[in-house]
């Protein structure tokens, strides 16, 4: 099964919106089982129906541009969690923005995170750059920003002046966020349990 | 003798009898009885009972009998007779019809043959049709001459050109006015049937057009001169609907593109000669649909506009006089008109129309006017893509007959007026259509509001789909004036005092706002790479923004956001130019000054409801003021921030969340270690706020939290690294001071399983600190976390005996509980893949939730003995 | 009567060039006759009447008589009109008579020839309802019992004088005619006088229908009349021709054409006992069937 995991959109304050290719990438009905939306994804309601549109199972924590509660098909006003945990087939998913995780985007509170969470992978966003590493037999994700949205931390100075550059060819694919890097999707493959 | 059959059937099988005793006496040479069977089966067709479709049944079977004849005559003459002969015998018929149809079928036979005088019998046999009046009769009657016609008019025959289509047009005008009496046939009740009967019926009308235009061929002038102008005087004098709008159809769909071009002028005055009940715009707009079709057929359309100008010229040597009149009085009307151009420009011409039409028919409907003007665009945008001129012309034109018809505007103009709002988006020129005409603004601007909220949207999604740049001053103004109906609160009343709660509710509810998220999307499509003037650009948006009152929390943080890049792109400048940097630092500062002042205006318009948003907006950007190392901004910012978090957070999840998100933030400063203090003092105050929340179990896990406050770790992103950078700011002592007085708190909770949960947590942090470095320098020691795991042994034992009591079986838990980041519990049952996550404790059997803390130490003593075959140094804690 | 009493003699009537002479034919009067048609000879005015009488005797007869002459009569037989079968009405305009031979003995077979020259036959020969007008050569063997007559007719066209009539042949005959309020419409006939293969040609302007009109008729109307008033009889026969089919708008133009060389007409005539004229008869037929008609009078005549 596919999950697709999304993160820090800032949709509207800080972009406009996912990229077109990405979102021609994604526009696939019943391929993608479960989103997970990582934070800071819940301002934009034509966001929100292009994600729906991918798949009916949304899970999301919330980021700290997000309001405290989020309407959905179950409940007007439903609570976004910090953090939350899906199963998928053996695995236990963790998921977090990690806005509230001190120190921010730090591996071994993460890992800590992830024992307290009782998880086998951990997602989390927040920093709008993309990490994915094993450690201690857990696996953790950063699908960074969807949308290649601003990002108030620390950047790198020569990426910059490439930001700039890209901006003026192509700014619908423009990466704001001072790293350069492409959003991506991180589609993680998982297996059923083997019944055979 | 005279009588025809009562049905259908009985007249098909008649018919049929009829012609294969016509064929026999053929084959025999019998021609007098073949005449008579002819002449028989006639009769079927004086039937005045049958509908149009019946009628045409019969007709197409007595056609094809009738053909039988004709090739006979053609073969046997003139051995066996004369068609001349015959042509006058065969009027001896005393029923006119079956007189007529023998009559066309000899004669037709007859021209072709070689002695016959082709020009005469055609002329004798339409002059004869007028017989036959009643219209459907008279109709198949006259289609019948074109038919056959056809056939020998295009084979051997070479009539002369000019009389051939003087032929058709004879026929086609005597067909037409029996169509259009149709329409009065029968009781006045059945004029609906009527018309569609007439609909059913119209390609025999149209197919002499058909004709018209396969004889023409590339004749143009005959067109032009003769065809043309008989057509159109016929459409005209009919004064029918139907056919007025079916033939002027007809006529842009079967003439080439060319001719329309060159008769143009004549073809749009003859739409206000139609009868008032035409729908003019719908034949405008074919026509230009037929004029953009062919645009697009080119593969140079440039070289149409050259060729215009040859094709008018053409026309206009024919006519000198009249034309140059007609020049001379258009001029005049020029100079008082905006639009003062070529006179070969097609979009001239339609403009001419168009005045011409108001002023000739001031009865003409607003509804039908606007559709007209909006295929006049339509034209213009594709042939003139680039003379936004024109489109700014007939917004004008829009905008007074508006004005001329004042508040009466119907409903049913609304849709018409969507459209000629709508389409010019659809257009790459959309965005200088509406920043540079002047009308369009004005006329959307007396629109009904939803109207006008409908097109703002559209101009806004478009503008976000092509990523259209905004990088003038004037543009951006015409945007805002264009979209102030969304960007202002109606009744804006300033409001000074706190609002009631409910209010605030609802708007906190409600955070979805399309409109208002287009708006702020807006923001990001402003931009001029001379910060300056981006920075005006800016503030011009702030400003037209400002009007929205609350609605400011939808569109600031986006200004918010493009100040803050534009911060950045200046730091990067001035790195890369040390020598403005002074010049740079100012610039920034002043950025930060709008930043700040964006944040006072959310906080005095939207008040409460968003202190949360606008407490992280001041943090980001001290974050951003302290990267750029202006520790005083930065201080500042968290300052603000701090006030916020003491005047106006009040709920206690959200002022827990508040805080540690302003840990995290501080935890990565870096220029807030000078000389004044800053830092010891924001994390010191961070801390104590931390210690004094509400809830101890947020106080306890607030405060190991800003234990981390005082120990910095690297970022790699400026080159710091752990192990080399010697100079991180790290206290162990007051680390242990913060994780110990987490414990205490801990240990003081009633709850056990909490109190257990907080401590294995604050175990975990110990963790984190013995990892990070020697006791020495962490203060956070084996010994300590011996004891700490001691401790939680020993309050966990103290648990499971307080359940032991309640129940006795262990099975397994039927959910699986962990407690979150934040102290709330994530349930997962066995049939759902997600979890319910809440603050409260949930409704779950007590050894489950006891289950929680347990379990959590086991996996966090599970880690501690793997990590022993990493890190000797946790070989000294024993489990 | 041959079947009880042959006569004793046999005569017959040869024109000179007989075969080679146009005949015409003649819808036979009576209703017992076998053939539809009778033919005869035919003479013009003027023209010379010649042949030959043959007068053939039985093989070994011989017959006495006081003279054989020939005969040209032309008569006029009004009977219908008095409708009195037994009483003939029969006058005689025309009688020219030539002896054959002076009274004597036939013994065998003799031919005499007889001409009477350019001979002005006053009438056409007509053949109507109540009168008709015959020319016939009558040969008669004076006896003193019975005379022995045999009779052959012939037929006589007279030909206008074409040039008297080319003078009033250029007038059209036009017509407005209507119902107030309802109908109003002008027509044309190209010319008041037409020769019997002529085409009539016309057409009819339509100046107001408020009328239904479903369709619309010429009819040719020959109309006969003898005797004086108060008893005059006339009979009337017409051939009848569909020109319209529907209703016209106001403002068509529908023309008309009738070839009328096909029709079996008679040209007019005039004379004491009897006249034949010709008319134009446009009938319109509503939806309702009412018929309305205006007829106007025409002038026909033979040419040659």
């Amino acid at each position: 099964m596919l999950l697709l995991a999304l993160s820090d959109a800032h949709i509207p304050e800080r972009a406009i919106d996912v990229p077109l290719k990405f979102r021609k990438l994604l526009n696939v009905p019943n391929k993608i089982q479960q989103v997970t939306l990582l934070g800071n994804c819940t301002k934009s309601a034509s966001f929100l129906k292009f994600v729906n549109t991918i798949s009916e199972n949304i899970v999301f924590v919330r980021g700290e541009f997000d309001p405290a509660t989020v309407s959905t098909t179950k409940n007007p006003a439903e609570e976004m969690p910090l953090s939350t945990v899906i199963s998928q087939g053996p695995f236990r998913i963790g998921c977090c923005n990690g806005y509230t995780l001190v120190p921010k985007n730090d591996p071994l509170s993460l890992l800590t995170l992830a024992r307290q969470l009782d998880v086998d992978i951990l997602l989390w966003g927040g920093t709008h750059n993309v990490e994915a590493y094993t450690l201690e037999g857990k696996f953790f994700i950063n699908p960074g920003s969807c949308t290649g949205a601003f990002s108030t931390d620390w950047v790198q100075e020569d990426v910059e002046e490439n930001y700039k550059t890209s901006e003026q060819q192509e700014p619908a694919e423009a990466s704001t966020n001072g790293s350069n890097q492409q959003p991506k999707e991180i589609k993680e493959e998982i297996k059923e349990p083997s019944n055979n | 003798m005279s009588a025809y059959s009562d049905n259908m059937e009985q007249a098909i099988s008649h018919i049929k009898q009829q012609t294969i005793l016509m064929q026999r006496s053929l084959t025999q040479k019998k021609l007098m009885d073949a005449l008579k069977h002819c002449s028989d089966m006639l009769k079927e067709l004086r039937n005045p009972d049958l509908s149009p479709k019946l009628y045409y049944e019969l007709y197409i079977i007595i056609f094809d009998s009738l053909s039988i004849l004709s090739q006979y005559l053609v073969e046997n003459h003139p051995t066996r007779h004369h068609l001349a002969d015959l042509y006058e015998l065969v009027q001896y018929t005393g029923n006119i019809l079956p007189r007529l149809y023998l009559m066309l079928t000899v004669g037709v036979s007859f021209m072709q043959t070689k002695d016959c005088p082709a020009e005469e019998v055609l002329k004798d046999m339409i002059e004869m049709c007028r017989g036959v009046q009643h219209p459907i009769r008279g109709l198949f009657l006259r289609y019948y001459l074109s038919q056959r016609t056809k056939q020998s008019l295009t084979s051997d025959i070479s009539l002369d050109k000019k009389f051939d289509i003087q032929f058709i047009i004879t026929n086609f005008i005597e067909m037409n006015k029996l169509w259009v009496r149709l329409q009065h046939q029968g009781p006045l009740r059945e004029r609906d049937l009527r018309t569609k009967e007439r609909k059913e019926l119209q390609i025999l009308i149209g197919s002499n057009l058909v004709r018209l235009s396969q004889i023409l061929d590339d004749s143009f002038a005959l067109y032009r001169d003769e065809v043309l102008p008989q057509i159109l005087e016929q459409v005209i004098q009919c004064r029918d609907v139907v056919s007025q709008t079916y033939l002027l159809d007809v006529i842009c769909q079967v003439f080439p593109d060319e001719f329309h071009l060159g008769t143009l002028s004549q073809l749009l005055d003859t739409t206000l000669k139609l009868n008032p009940d035409v729908v003019i715009n719908k034949v405008v707009l074919s026509l230009i649909a037929r004029l953009n079709g062919f645009w697009d057929r080119q593969d140079d359309p440039n070289a149409i506009i050259q060729n215009l100008n040859h094709l008018k010229l053409d026309s206009n040597t024919d006519e000198e006089e009249h034309s140059a009149d007609d020049g001379e009085s258009t001029a005049e009307k020029l100079d008082s008109e905006p639009v003062s151009r070529n006179k070969f420009d097609l979009f001239f011409v339609f403009w001419k129309y168009l005045t011409k039409i108001t002023e000739e028919r001031p009865d003409l409907p607003l509804h039908e006017i606007i559709p007209l003007v909006h295929s006049i665009m339509l034209l213009s945008l594709k042939w003139y893509p680039s003379n936004l001129s024109n489109v700014d012309i007939l917004y004008k034109f829009c905008w007074e007959k508006y004005q001329d018809f004042g508040k009466d505007i119907p409903e049913e103009c609304e849709q018409s007026f969507k459209e000629l709002f709508i389409y010019p988006l659809s257009t790459d020129n959309f965005y200088e259509i509406i920043t540079t005409c002047d009308s369009f603004q004005k006329l959307l601007s007396v629109q009904s509001i939803t109207l006008q909220k409908s097109i703002i949207n559209s101009i806004l999604d478009k503008m976000v789909e092509t990523n259209t740049k905004i990088t003038d001053k004037q543009h951006l103004d015409k945007l805002g004036a264009i979209c102030e109906p969304i960007i202002s609160v109606p009744n804006n009343k300033p409001k000074t005092s706190i609002l009631t709660v409910s209010d605030d509710l609802d708007s906190e509810l409600t955070f979805f706002n399309p409109e208002q998220e287009k708006l702020a999307k807006l923001v990001h499509l402003i931009y001029h790479k001379n910060v300056d003037i981006n920075t005006e650009l800016l503030l011009i948006c702030k400003k037209w923004y400002y009007n929205g009152g609350k609605q400011l929390r939808f569109t600031y943080p986006a200004l918010i956001t493009a100040f803050w890049k534009l911060i950045r792109k200046l730091h990067f400048k001035s790195l890369k130019r040390p020598e403005r940097k002074e010049d740079y630092n100012a610039k920034i500062k002043q950025l930060f000054k709008y930043v700040s002042r964006c944040n006072t205006d959310l906080f005095n318009v939207c008040g409460l409801s968003i202190s949360d948003l606008i407490f992280k907006l001041n943090l980001q950007t001290a974050a951003i003021a302290d990267q750029l190392t202006l520790s005083e901004i930065s201080y500042d910012f968290f300052s603000q921030a701090f006030t916020i978090f003491e005047e106006s957070l009040s709920d206690s999840k959200v002022q827990f969340q508040a805080l540690v998100n302003m840990a995290q933030v501080l935890q990565k400063t870096r220029s807030l270690y000078n000389d004044e203090g800053y830092y010891d003092t924001l994390i010191t105050r961070c801390t104590l706020h931390g210690s004094k929340l509400l809830k101890k179990t947020d106080q306890c896990r607030a405060v190991y939290l800003c234990s981390h406050l005082w120990w910095a770790t690297e970022l790699t992103l400026i080159g710091e690294e752990e192990g080399v950078t010697k100079n991180f700011f790290r206290e162990g002592k007051r680390v242990l001071e913060c994780l110990q007085r987490s414990l205490r708190v801990a240990d003081s909770i009633m709850d056990n399983v909490q109190s257990c949960q907080l401590m294995v947590e604050i175990l975990g942090s110990c963790c984190y600190y013995f990892i990070h470095g020697d006791e020495s320098e962490t203060h956070v020691g084996v010994k300590y976390i011996a004891g700490l795991v001691e401790l939680i042994q020993a309050n966990l034992k103290g648990l499971q005996l307080e359940e032991s009591g309640e129940v006795q079986d262990f099975t397994a838990p039927s959910q699986t509980i962990v407690i979150g980041c934040d102290g709330s519990y994530i349930c997962k049952t066995l049939s759902s893949s997600t979890c319910m996550v809440s603050s409260k404790i949930p409704n779950v059997r007590i050894p489950d939730l006891i289950a929680v803390p347990v379990s959590y130490f086991e996996r966090t003593l599970e880690y501690i003995e793997n990590q022993k075959q990493v890190d000797y140094r946790f070989n000294a804690i024993t489990t | 009567m041959s079947l009880f009493y042959k006569n004793p003699v046999d005569i017959e009537i040869l024109f000179d060039g007989e075969d080679s002479r146009k005949h015409v034919e003649i819808p036979t009067n009576s209703h017992s006759a076998k053939s539809l048609f009778d033919k005869y000879p035919l003479f013009e005015d003027g023209e010379s009447v010649t042949g030959l009488v043959t007068l053939r005797v039985r093989e070994g007869k011989k017959l006495e008589h006081s003279g054989i002459k020939v005969s040209l009569i032309g008569s006029i037989d009004t009977t219908g009109y008095n409708n009195d079968v037994k009483n003939k009405n029969l006058d005689t305009f025309l009688t020219l008579s030539m002896d054959l031979c002076p009274p004597g003995e036939l013994v065998h077979s003799v031919n005499y020839k007889f001409n009477f020259k350019d001979v002005e036959k006053r009438f056409e020969s007509y053949l109507g309802k109540n009168v008709s007008v015959m020319y016939y050569i009558k040969v008669t063997m004076i006896r003193k019992s019975a005379d022995i007559v045999k009779l052959k007719k012939f037929w006589c066209h007279r030909y206008a004088n074409e040039s008297s009539i080319k003078d009033n042949e250029g007038k059209p005959i036009k017509l407005d005619i209507g119902i107030e309020n309802c109908l109003h419409i002008e027509f044309e006939y190209s010319k008041a006088q037409h020769t019997l293969k002529d085409v009539i040609v016309g057409r009819i302007y339509f100046l107001l229908t408020r009328l239904k009109v479903k369709h619309m008729e010429l009819s040719l109307i020959k109309r006969e009349t003898c005797g004086t008033e108060p008893n005059q009889l006339s009979d009337t026969t017409s051939i009848r021709y569909e020109i319209m089919d529907g209703s016209p708008v106001k403002g068509e133009t529908i023309p008309i054409r009738l070839f009328l060389g096909g029709y079996d007409l008679t040209p007019n005539m005039t004379c004491n006992y009897f006249n034949v004229k010709n008319y134009l008869s446009l009938v319109i037929i509503d939806e309702d069937g009412r018929r309305y008609f205006k007829q106007t009078e025409i002038m026909l005549y033979r040419t040659m």
